[in-house]
């Protein structure tokens, strides 16, 4: 995978400093030595970044797919989940697997601008089309304005849930600018939360929206 | 009560994590542990000078940053995708384990081949109890790794490490297992008490033991001369957590006698000295990280056999290995709330006064010999001169019981105040009136002794205002329009959680660019406790904000703070953060005032700071930046610190919620129209931070009241729902609306912990059951004293309706 000044761009140590926010957790961060991530190359620019099992091995597909505005050129594995080529092969750890049958949403991804879950559907599936995570929201070194709508509200306890609730969100704001507070929970009842009691994530979402809600 | 230890019992409680553990989910059954432990922590601390004491902040005005609204440090990499969490590590060469588990309630294997698994192309070690360590784990009944006899469904009894979880999964699937069903208990815990029941974890094991009773002056004879007499049973379901993450541990060995491990756990340090006695090693040959952890609840206090299972496995195979439970296994394995079956029984003296009071409670222990309590708000909440509470412990094979969010607490609670509301209906009283007549203010167990604090009674008449109870409580089945009920319902509530703790240390760093550092071995999952670190430290030692931080994921630079569980971060480990504050701002004053030529001329208790500055408090313009105080050493400073609580101290939380409800007559559904929720906080340390613990909690909570349970068939006595599609936890459509879910935080201050703060996690769970409960009763007229309050219930009760 190629590795460039793109990929430091979304670095949580960049991301903090840039943000303003403390140092907080930067240190951690350097303590944890996974696998860096997938770059996050421009959109205007298609490269095509071989990923999986060599091209030809035993039960291997080949695929294309954009993910997040890159191109892959994907060998898969078809037992493979989307879930699983983003995290396992991508290094899109964002995308989080709660219960591995779509019942909780934590896995949730836009296709092509729809959400899915990813858990639920097998890698293959998604060839020729447009991958949204998580991973994609902030840039320039700062939160969306859902993320930070979200920061603001309190709307993070664990985070487990949130990427699922984030791309849930996305999707609804997308076709729905000013949703009302019944189409906001409506959007999110496929996300299961078990720390929150959703409160702040509607407000989180009703005021990116840029409709507060008032006590 | 009253239990002396020997210094060598006491030192050897305190360096047990897993007691640490036990004694926070259970306060009130290690009383004398935790005061013991208390006593001798206070006697060997040496006492902070007084003049730094002096010049903490007295009144909430004075704070800062203490009691307001703080955007939590934790959030933006949680936002972005960039947290990792122990389920999201990935290591060059990591391996995929599998657990097999026990189709059986109780079974053991007679015969087990795995040649076919081994064989499998990928797979690179197969465990079972054939060639598993020989080294127990330290629970209860003792087990090893994986096992050769189940005690519940679910239970692990080998694992495979593959290439890929494909190839992991499906050599489990090849291992042949032949079982012998043995005898079991599940769907009915009280056979597991009839005469002739199988012993069902060992043969030398009593499957009940009863607990010590909570005596106060004669139950018998004001009974027998009480002007009222009522008694009821209720009862509560087995829960389970299911935090979003399920169990996960990634292991990795660096060399023979060095362990790294990714654990999703409540309390690393646990993890840590569980790992380093097992396998025979110095605890800093163990390190453990838990950065971001998806949710524990109770699930995940100690080391869970995630933990000692991909740590053997990466053993056997030389290679990183991860291990995360699949839903399933999350749902039948690990810790689950314990079910309780409370009798209840009350004498009313002068017809609304409660004068005997008594409870006799059996909870589940399940397949381990763990305790069970229910008895804290039972005592508490209500004043009862005659009293007699027991709890008995059973065995069964329903899985380990273990500490859900409150522990024993909720279940109490859903008894008492369904009970209470009954009791004010036959003394021909509100509910309200008759509660605020029998409150009890005082700790009726320690010679009446005054709580150190108590916000009870606010909270009560704080949810009832807010909620507008004197106008909208009517008669029982009195607002009925067309085919939809109202219904008003209340509960108090009040426990040991978040209150007495234990002692715990905590370094605090100023280094030499004036910037805070808080090593907080309290491990973050999800509460915001490392913002809450922050926030306190930042307020004693006088820098910005903005200057501040936390740092918490890793054994190998942070002292054991204990776990995060029974509420006590931010009143035991946040003490000590306090107290490490204090010792590095006196550190900090005494540099600035000595040596040859002092940057303050003044004495170090004439000085105070501030904003980033050390400054005469006699005249701020003579200021030195603390960035300098501390350069001039050439290191950084660190400050040390220890929770110390005063000694006959009775220390207690308290909530109160009230809610609306609307019951469909047709359909038995209930919609909650309107909740709110009043904690007894102490002092708000982030005010963001209590509000999310209360909301959580109190949906938590309906979930409990309405819908979560844990069901059990006859025959094999098999847990039949095991993921969410079928044992349901609220979701965005079954809360309230933002503008009628309400929380109002009590604050009255307490003397012991940081700037007056206690505990709120668990304490907002309690309430919302019986005031569900309660509410429904004032819709239907009809009572329902089995939890949960499910629609197959409700629709009972209205066919009873006049």
């Amino acid at each position: 995978m190629a590795t460039t000044k793109q990929q430091s761009r979304y670095s949580r140590r960049t991301f903090l400093k840039g943000a303003g926010a403390t140092a907080a957790g930067t240190a951690a961060a350097a303590t944890v030595p996974i696998a860096g991530r997938a770059p996050e190359a421009p959109v205007a620019r298609p490269v095509a970044v071989r990923v999986g099992p060599p091209a030809g091995a035993a039960n291997t597909t080949l695929m294309q797919v954009t993910v997040n505005g890159t191109l892959f050129e994907a060998a898969i594995d078809p037992r493979w989940t989307l879930a699983e080529f983003l995290r396992d092969q991508l290094n899109l750890t964002g995308t989080k697997v709660g219960c591995d049958r779509g019942e909780c949403g934590a896995c949730t991804v836009l296709v092509d601008g729809t959400p899915y879950l990813a858990c639920s559907t097998f890698a293959t599936e998604v060839a020729g089309r447009k991958i949204t995570t998580v991973e994609s929201l902030a840039g320039d070194g700062k939160l969306n304005g859902l993320q930070n709508a979200f920061w603001e509200s309190g709307a993070v306890q664990c985070g487990f849930c949130i990427p699922g609730m984030l791309m849930s969100a996305t999707a609804l704001l997308a076709a729905k600018p000013k949703p009302t507070e019944d189409e906001v929970r409506t959007a999110l009842s496929g996300n299961l939360c078990r720390c929150t009691g959703y409160k702040k994530i509607v407000e989180g979402v009703m005021a990116a929206s840029g409709q507060p809600l008032k006590a | 009560m009253g239990k002396k230890f020997s210094q060598a019992r006491i030192l050897q409680m305190l360096d047990d994590p897993d007691f640490q553990l036990l004694s926070a989910e259970y306060p009130d059954l290690y009383a004398d542990e935790i005061e013991a432990m208390n006593d001798y922590v206070r006697s060997i601390t040496p006492a902070l000078p007084e003049w730094v004491k002096g010049a903490a902040p007295k009144s909430q005005q004075q704070l800062k940053f203490v009691g307001t609204k703080v955007k939590r440090i934790e959030d933006p990499a949680r936002l972005t995708g960039n947290g990792v969490y122990a389920s999201d590590v990935q290591l060059p060469g990591m391996l995929y384990g599998y657990i097999v588990r026990s189709p059986y309630a109780h079974a053991t294997i007679t015969a087990i081949d795995t040649s076919a698994a081994e064989a499998l192309p990928g797979v690179r070690a197969v465990l079972t109890y054939k060639n598993a360590p020989q080294t127990k784990i330290g629970t209860n009944p003792d087990k090893f790794v994986v096992n050769q006899e189940a005690h519940c469904a679910g239970d692990e009894v080998a694992a495979v490490a593959a290439e890929d979880p494909h190839t992991a999964r499906e050599a489990a699937e090849l291992i042949k297992i032949t079982w012998q069903e043995l005898p079991g208990v599940a769907a009915d815990i009280k056979a597991a008490m009839a005469a002739g029941a199988p012993a069902l974890i060992a043969p030398n094991i009593s499957n009940y033991s009863a607990g010590t009773p909570v005596k106060r002056g004669d139950f018998d004879s004001a009974y027998g001369s009480a002007s009222l007499k009522y008694e009821q049973t209720y009862t509560t379901a087995t829960l389970q957590h299911t935090p979003l993450e399920r169990h996960c541990t990634v292991a990795r060995w660096e060399g023979p006698d060095r362990l790294v491990m990714w654990a999703s756990s409540q309390y690393m340090s646990s993890v840590r000295s569980s790992l380093a006695s097992y396998f025979g090693m110095p605890r800093s040959h163990v390190r453990v990280l838990s950065e971001n952890v998806g949710g524990g609840f109770g699930s995940k206090g100690g080391a869970q056999r995630d933990a000692y299972i991909a740590a053997v496995l990466a053993q056997m195979t030389q290679r990183p290995v991860k291990v995360y439970f699949d839903r399933p296994g999350n749902f039948r394995t690990s810790v689950h709330r314990y079910a309780e079956i409370m009798s209840l029984k009350a004498g009313l003296a002068g017809g609304n006064t409660i004068n005997a009071y008594r409870l006799d409670a059996i909870g589940d222990g399940g397949a381990n010999k763990g305790g069970t309590s229910s008895l804290p708000p039972v005592q508490r909440v209500y004043t009862a001169g005659n009293a007699f509470f027991q709890e008995t412990n059973v065995i069964t094979n329903r899985g380990q019981s273990g500490p859900m969010r409150c522990v024993g607490d909720p279940q109490g609670t859903w008894a008492q105040e369904i009970f209470i509301d009954e009791l004010a209906e036959k003394a021909g009283m509100n509910p309200l009136d008759f509660r605020l007549k029998n409150i009890a203010e005082v700790d009726q167990d320690h010679e009446n002794r005054k709580w150190n604090s108590c916000g009870l009674r606010d909270c009560a008449t704080k949810v009832a205002t807010a909620i507008g109870w004197s106008s909208k409580w009517h008669k029982p089945a009195g607002k009925i329009n067309g085919r939809k009920a109202h219904g008003i319902g209340i509960a108090l509530h009040a426990c040991g959680h978040g209150s007495m703790s234990l002692p715990m240390t905590c370094v605090v760093r100023l280094d030499r660019d004036g910037s805070l550092d808080v090593n907080n071995g309290l491990t973050e999952i999800g509460g915001g406790q490392s913002t809450a670190a922050m926030i306190i430290a930042a307020e004693t030692v006088g820098v910005k904000l903005t200057d501040a931080s936390a740092s918490w994921n890793d054994t190998g630079f942070t002292p054991d703070a204990g776990v995060t569980a029974g509420s006590r971060g931010t009143i035991s480990s946040g003490s000590a953060v306090r107290n490490a504050a204090l010792d590095l701002k006196a550190q900090l004053l005494q540099i600035a005032t000595s040596g040859a030529k002092p940057m303050l001329n003044a004495k170090p208790e004439d000085c105070d700071t501030g904003d980033g500055y050390a400054f005469v408090k006699a005249d701020p313009s003579q200021k030195v930046k603390l960035a300098d105080v501390a350069n001039s050493t050439g290191n950084p400073v660190i400050g040390r610190g220890t929770h110390v609580v005063p000694p006959n101290t009775s220390m207690s939380v308290f909530s109160a919620g009230a809610t609306e409800v609307e019951v469909d007559l047709d359909t038995g559904e209930v919609t909650i129209l309107s909740y709110v929720g009043a904690n007894d906080v102490g002092q708000a340390i982030n005010r963001l931070g209590v509000e999310q613990q209360m909301e959580g909690g109190i949906v938590m909570g309906m979930g409990m009241g309405l819908w979560e349970e844990m069901k059990y068939e006859a025959q094999h006595n098999f847990p039949v729902n095991w993921n969410w599609e079928n044992y349901p936890i609220p979701t965005t459509l079954d809360t309230p609306k933002w503008a009628n879910f309400q929380t109002i935080i009590v604050e009255p201050i307490d003397a012991i912990g940081p700037y007056g703060a206690k505990g709120v996690g668990e304490p907002p769970i309690s309430p919302p059951p019986p005031a569900l409960a309660n509410a429904i009763y004032n819709a239907i007229g009809v009572r329902i004293y089995d939890a949960p309050l499910s629609r197959d219930k409700v629709l009972a009760a209205i066919k009873k309706m006049k």
